[in-house]
């Protein structure tokens, strides 16, 4: 019966979307400040969820250093019961998700640079070692020690009282030891090494000495220190430890801090998420306030509207329109607040970080991509709920009554 | 129902439940408007006239009887389709100017031509030559609040009639003006009945612009008290009542003056 043909289409969505606009714009100083509330809300939120995520990495990398993940750390509690014989590190070695095992051998030792004495630790490592341990050279090289060589740290050397590294180079050394015999019985004995420093490293509060394992094992050292492994993946660590263990050997992994760090770290980011919400909270009360308001201020321009021949379902799309437009502004203008402050953070760090003679560039706000996209998919739904009950509202207006309204 | 008529009431009654108890409002009406009349409906205030309208437009369902629109049962379709018929078919004027604040003169006139899917470009381009029709091309891009009643009351018709209704519904639109600006709004709708074939619907409790219908309908309390049906209104009653009107409207002046028969 209805005259089809005759009956045109139904409003397109870019002219709703148009008159939203106009509606907002119209009410520049209302949408301006409702706005504001959105991009206060946001930005705390993405400003401090980005510092502590940031802030997280930036300690993870300081606690893990240059050490990789992926090692253990292995030692004997029990040295006496329990030894790092070849026999258990060949154990070790051959486990599954093992990759490599080096093997350090200390012991307790004097060091001799012409006159100057110190007390000081002994390391024998192999190339491995060296490898896996990530020394932190800041002069020479640190990277293969030949027999006849010997890293020292510096500690070592403000202890013998030289304080220009350069100048330590090519220096010889000399080192009294007290190694255990593990041929004899564990019989202790004094040997005494010669070596050319051929780098200094940063490692440590005091004095050490690393020189190639060659020298103890020909004295009659078998038993290892410590042993550093190597695992296939840092997800194969976990279980590589229990198997560690279960020989009766303690381990530790850089993974074990940072679980725990990021533990605190997620329980501060929670907490940072919480203040940015409640800004928040009081920016979607704003919009709230906003769109019923708007919606009150126009009841009479809706009931105009649905006499002149539009759906419930426009109305309502208008008013979502104008809601998701709010709320889409204020988390774009949000975002880029967030990222500019994060900038300005890092600066103002970085200049003070330089004042204080650190080389290396710090970055303690790392806005990630996915917070961004879960920024917009967080005031698209923002934008959906609290336009809902407005919207309701709008849309149900009865024409005649609005009409009348005065 | 014949072809030649365009509204049909049968058997229409409307009661409102009121902290009185129950209040009949229209009762049995029974009457049938001719395609390109002019039909005042008269009568005092509180007689069930906008009541009437409200119906007629799609927006009170009565509590019984049809309503037919131009060959549609109008209360059979949906609310969605009732909006489209409102949007397609009909033209409102009323006694107050409502518009959308937000947008211009323009635009409001443009709003109809929205709400049935015109492109912005085409409902501005339609918007822009209703604009012309009553003369007002120079308030374009004015609010529609900062204008005079008068003004207003042009503009308001200018958006009624963007759409080429079949069916122009005037509600009292001569209740806030002045008797100049009364007989200009006056003078339009008859034009536009004129030049497009309209129906007009014209709502009205002053019976000085009687003489420029051809089809009167009395009510009171509800009921229809007189039908006079459709008849050749003289050219020297349209005359005289063109004569009553305020000099302000000059025939040659006149912003209707484009003719287009449909």
């Amino acid at each position: 019966m209805i005259k089809h043909h005759r009956l045109r289409g139904v409003i397109k969505p870019q002219i709703l979307a148009h008159m939203s606009l106009k509606n907002l714009f119209f009410k520049k100083l209302r949408t301006s400040l409702t706005v504001l509330g959105v991009v206060i809300g946001v930005g705390s939120i993405v400003f401090l969820v980005s510092l502590g995520l940031g802030l997280q990495k930036l300690v993870n990398r300081q606690v893990v250093g240059s050490n990789s993940v992926k090692t253990i750390d292995v030692s004997s509690t029990k040295s006496k019961v329990i030894k790092l014989d070849p026999e258990t590190v060949k154990s070790i070695a051959s486990l599954s998700e093992v990759e490599k095992v080096a093997k350090v051998y200390n012991f307790g030792g004097r060091a001799n640079i012409g006159t100057s004495k110190t007390d000081s630790i002994v390391f024998g490592v192999d190339s491995d070692y060296l490898e896996l341990g990530n020394l932190k050279v800041v002069e020479g090289s640190g990277q293969t020690l030949a027999d006849g060589q010997a890293l020292v740290n510096l500690s070592l050397l403000k202890a013998v009282g030289i304080s220009d590294t350069k100048s330590a180079l090519q220096k010889d050394l000399n080192v009294n030891v007290e190694i255990v015999d593990d041929t004899k019985a564990g019989a202790k004995k004094n040997i005494t090494l010669s070596a050319q420093i051929v780098g200094v490293i940063e490692s440590g509060s005091g004095a050490e000495v690393y020189l190639d394992s060659k020298g103890f094992l020909a004295s009659g050292v078998v038993n290892a220190s410590q042993l550093k492994v190597l695992a296939k993946s840092q997800q194969s660590v976990p279980e590589l430890k229990k198997q560690i263990e279960a020989f009766g050997l303690t381990s530790s992994s850089p993974l074990d801090t940072l679980d725990q760090i990021n533990q605190i770290f997620n329980l501060f980011n929670f907490i940072l998420v919480g203040f940015g919400g409640i800004g928040m909270i009081i920016a979607v009360l704003g919009m709230f306030n906003t769109l019923t308001i708007s919606l009150l201020e126009r009841t009479r321009e809706i009931g105009l509207m649905i006499s002149l021949g539009a759906r419930q379902r426009d109305v309502r799309r208008l008013f979502i329109m104008e809601s998701i437009t709010l709320s889409h502004l204020g988390g774009l203008i949000g975002l880029i607040g967030a990222y500019m402050s994060g900038r300005v953070v890092d600066l103002v760090l970085n200049s003070w970080a330089a004042s204080r003679g650190v080389p290396d560039r710090i970055t303690a706000f790392d806005l990630q991509p996915w917070i961004i996209a879960a920024t917009f998919v967080f005031v698209t739904i923002v934008g959906f709920v609290v336009v809902y009950f407005p919207a309701r509202r709008a849309s149900h207006i009865n024409p005649i009554e609005a009409l009348r309204h005065e | 129902m014949k072809d030649d008529v365009l509204i049909s009431f049968a058997n229409v009654n409307k009661q409102f439940e009121t902290a009185e108890g129950p209040s009949m409002v229209l009762r049995d009406l029974n009457f049938e408007v001719k395609r390109g009349s002019f039909t005042i409906i008269y009568g005092p205030s509180g007689s069930g006239k906008s009541t009437l309208l409200n119906v007629l437009v799609g927006l009170e369902r009565p509590t019984s009887g049809k309503v037919m629109v131009d060959g549609v049962d109008i209360y059979a379709l949906n609310a969605d389709e009732r909006a489209r018929y409102r949007a397609n078919t009909i033209g409102m004027v009323y006694q107050s100017n409502y518009w959308v604040a937000s947008l211009s003169a323009l635009e409001n006139i443009a709003l109809p031509l929205y709400l049935t899917g015109r492109s912005k470009g085409e409902a501005i381009g339609e918007a822009k030559l209703s604009l012309a029709r009553v003369g007002l091309e120079k308030f374009a891009n004015y609010r529609p609040t900062l204008l005079s009643g008068g003004q207003q009351q042009r503009i308001s018709l200018a958006r009624a009639t963007v759409v080429s209704p079949t069916l122009l519904i005037a509600d009292e639109p001569t209740g806030n003006l002045d008797t100049k600006n009364g007989d200009v709004v006056m003078n339009l709708l008859q034009q536009f009945r004129d030049d497009f074939n309209t129906t007009v619907v014209l709502v009205t409790h002053n019976l000085e612009y009687l003489p420029l219908s051809d089809h009167r309908i009395s009510i009171k309390d509800g009921v229809v008290t007189e039908d006079s049906g459709h008849y050749q209104a003289s050219s020297a009653t349209l005359t005289k009542a063109r004569n009553t009107m305020s000099d302000a409207i000059d025939a040659k002046k006149s912003p209707v003056k484009r003719k287009r028969r449909v």
